[in-house]
């Protein structure tokens, strides 16, 4: 029999058992006490600022800078373009004239279809509402005709003033900026302000310029001799496009997210221009004129070249148009390309060449420096440039078929996804995997529903999406 | 300007959901005691269950139903897959010391 003492041992035995395997309501507080403790700890200011520059090392960790001269490979036969052999030029003036029979009331009414989703009469007004600003701000900039509307060369001083009030002209005198890193924050933050999503400044390079312009709309040919100053460098900006309206194409409603992001280059472009001259520097906006956009773009760090022959930036994918400002200024630190593994991960990935309804996208698993398309010979190939070749007369007579702009490359690209965490996780996995996963990831995208082309559902989506 | 849209407070329920499965573990450890194969089982199962919530609500977020419903399978039902193997163990632990 257990006497009293015995007893109580055992009661107090059995209490330090249960207590070591319970988890009590003091063990509970505790524990809460703690977490928050080092919750507390972990939102001051110091600490924020530790983790936000640790987000930022990390988020860029996949990206590698690197220079022009590894970036871009040219061989011998390699020249600057002639603005008059891309493929909207050598169609508007005639040299394919199949083409340019098709093109009369191309981005008219007279196809409009309200059967066909996305191309109905409230789609076709989406769209043209998009182009108004640049139709009325620089008409013909985006079909590469440069020095129109407020993308003029002219260098307006003190004496074109159109008001009194007026006082957007070319200072005289220049501003002095303290450092170089001063004057670059100082245009990208201003950049940013007027609407770029995307900044990066770097060189001028005579190989990404066109040789020589035309401009059908007057009936006229010209050369860099009638451009008012020698540019030292380029400040490239990237638009995003609308991710919804994109995931319609082909329709008048992607176009509409094409049409918009032209908007918004030229008021910006603009306003950067204006920014320049005020402080006294010699600045021309141009959006698809004057120069090769990707290129340019490569070079000013925004992204890589892909299949597609877009570019490709790490926060938005193909889902950007670029505008570009050409300056006197040089007093900057210029950006350097960056890699991210585009090439490679193209090389496998072909989606885009899957989705391309004219077929004009190069199937080939490398690059080239020679386009190796069904019209390879033809004047419109920039040949010479290491990079997969766009059949370009197949591509816009599918543009000409469908009265729009095609996109549907962009939308099925599987860099192009909304700005969410997993998506960049995802990008991160894939830059750091080896080719097998590259395919993977292709299937993936495929499963998990993204990057759908002819998407009736998609439209109807765009326009029942209410915001808040 | 919006302080808290769609993903913040998705971030804010998914550290509550952390802090509640951290909680739990530690309950259930001290009420059976894992061994080393119901931790990594039940630990890898609660991340791919958080990680699971995280991408189905982003998908849905940025609307894409298709991705949130393919999430729920590839992350979500390795995740039960994982809790059911580690129950059977424990179950079958509490038998043996019966």
């Amino acid at each position: 029999m257990m006497d009293a003492n015995e007893e109580k041992d055992t009661k107090n035995d059995k209490g330090k058992k249960e207590g070591a395997n319970a988890f009590n309501r003091r063990d509970f507080i505790k524990m809460g006490a703690a977490v928050t403790a080092v919750g507390a700890a972990t939102v001051t200011a110091a600490q924020t600022k530790a983790v936000e520059k640790l987000v930022a090392k990390h988020k860029d960790a996949n990206i590698k800078t690197t220079s022009v001269d590894k970036v871009f490979e040219f061989n011998e036969t390699y020249t600057p373009f002639h603005q008059k052999d891309n493929i909207f030029m050598s169609t508007i003036t005639g040299r394919l004239p199949e083409l340019q029979k098709k093109m009369m009331g191309f981005h008219g009414p007279g196809d409009i279809d309200p059967e066909t989703p996305g191309m109905g009469r409230l789609d076709y007004a989406l769209k043209e509402g998009a182009y108004a600003g640049v139709e009325y701000m620089a008409p013909g900039t985006p079909a590469s005709i440069p020095n129109t509307g407020v993308n003029s060369w002219k260098q307006k001083t003190k004496e074109d003033k159109h008001h009194p009030f007026d006082y957007q002209y070319l200072f005289e005198d220049q501003y002095k900026f303290r450092d170089k890193t001063e004057a670059t924050n100082a245009i990208k933050k201003a950049a940013k302000l007027y609407g770029a999503n995307l900044v990066g400044i770097t060189p001028r390079d005579p190989r990404f310029d066109y040789a020589k312009f035309i401009d059908p709309l007057h009936k006229k040919e010209f050369g860099w001799e009638e451009f008012p100053f020698e540019p030292k460098s380029v400040i490239v900006m990237a638009f995003e496009m609308d991710y919804e309206a994109y995931s319609t194409a082909p329709t008048y409603v992607s176009e509409g997210g094409t049409g918009d992001a032209y908007s918004r280059i030229t008021k910006t472009t603009h306003q950067l221009a204006v920014f320049l001259r005020i402080l006294g520097y010699k600045a021309v906006a141009t959006c698809n004129d004057t120069g090769l956009n990707v290129p340019y773009a490569i070079s000013a760090g925004l992204g890589e070249g892909s299949r597609m022959g877009l570019l490709i930036t790490p926060k938005y994918g193909p889902r950007v148009r670029i505008g570009k400002i050409y300056t006197e200024f040089d007093f900057c630190n210029y950006d350097k390309p960056i890699e991210f593994g585009v090439t490679q991960f193209c090389e496998k990935c072909k989606k885009c060449a899957d989705a391309c309804p004219a077929n004009a996208i190069s199937r080939d698993e490398k690059r080239s420096f020679h386009p190796t398309h069904d019209n390879k010979n033809k004047f419109f190939n920039n040949s010479g440039a290491k990079k997969w070749y766009l059949d370009a007369e197949k591509c816009f007579g599918y543009w000409m078929q469908i009265n729009a702009g095609c996109g549907a490359c962009i939308s099925a690209c599987p860099y192009n996804k909304p700005d969410f965490w997993h998506h960049r996780l995802v990008d991160r996995l894939t830059a750091a995997s080896p080719g097998p996963v590259h395919d993977l990831m292709r299937e993936m995208d495929d499963i998990f529903g993204y990057g759908n082309t002819h998407d009736g559902e998609a439209v109807a989506k765009f326009w029942a999406n209410k915001d808040d | 300007m919006d302080v808290f849209k769609g993903a913040e407070i998705m971030f804010y329920w998914l550290g509550v959901l952390s802090t509640v499965a951290v909680f739990l573990m530690v309950y259930l450890h001290r009420t059976y005691g894992f061994d080393w194969k119901t931790w990594i089982m039940i630990g890898f199962g609660a991340f791919l269950l958080i990680f699971c919530v995280a991408w189905s609500v982003s998908s849905v977020l940025e609307g894409e139903p298709q991705a949130a419903a393919l999430g729920l399978v590839f992350f979500g039902a390795p995740a039960v897959v994982l809790f059911l193997l580690a129950r059977r163990g424990i179950v079958k632990k509490l038998k043996k010391s019966d």
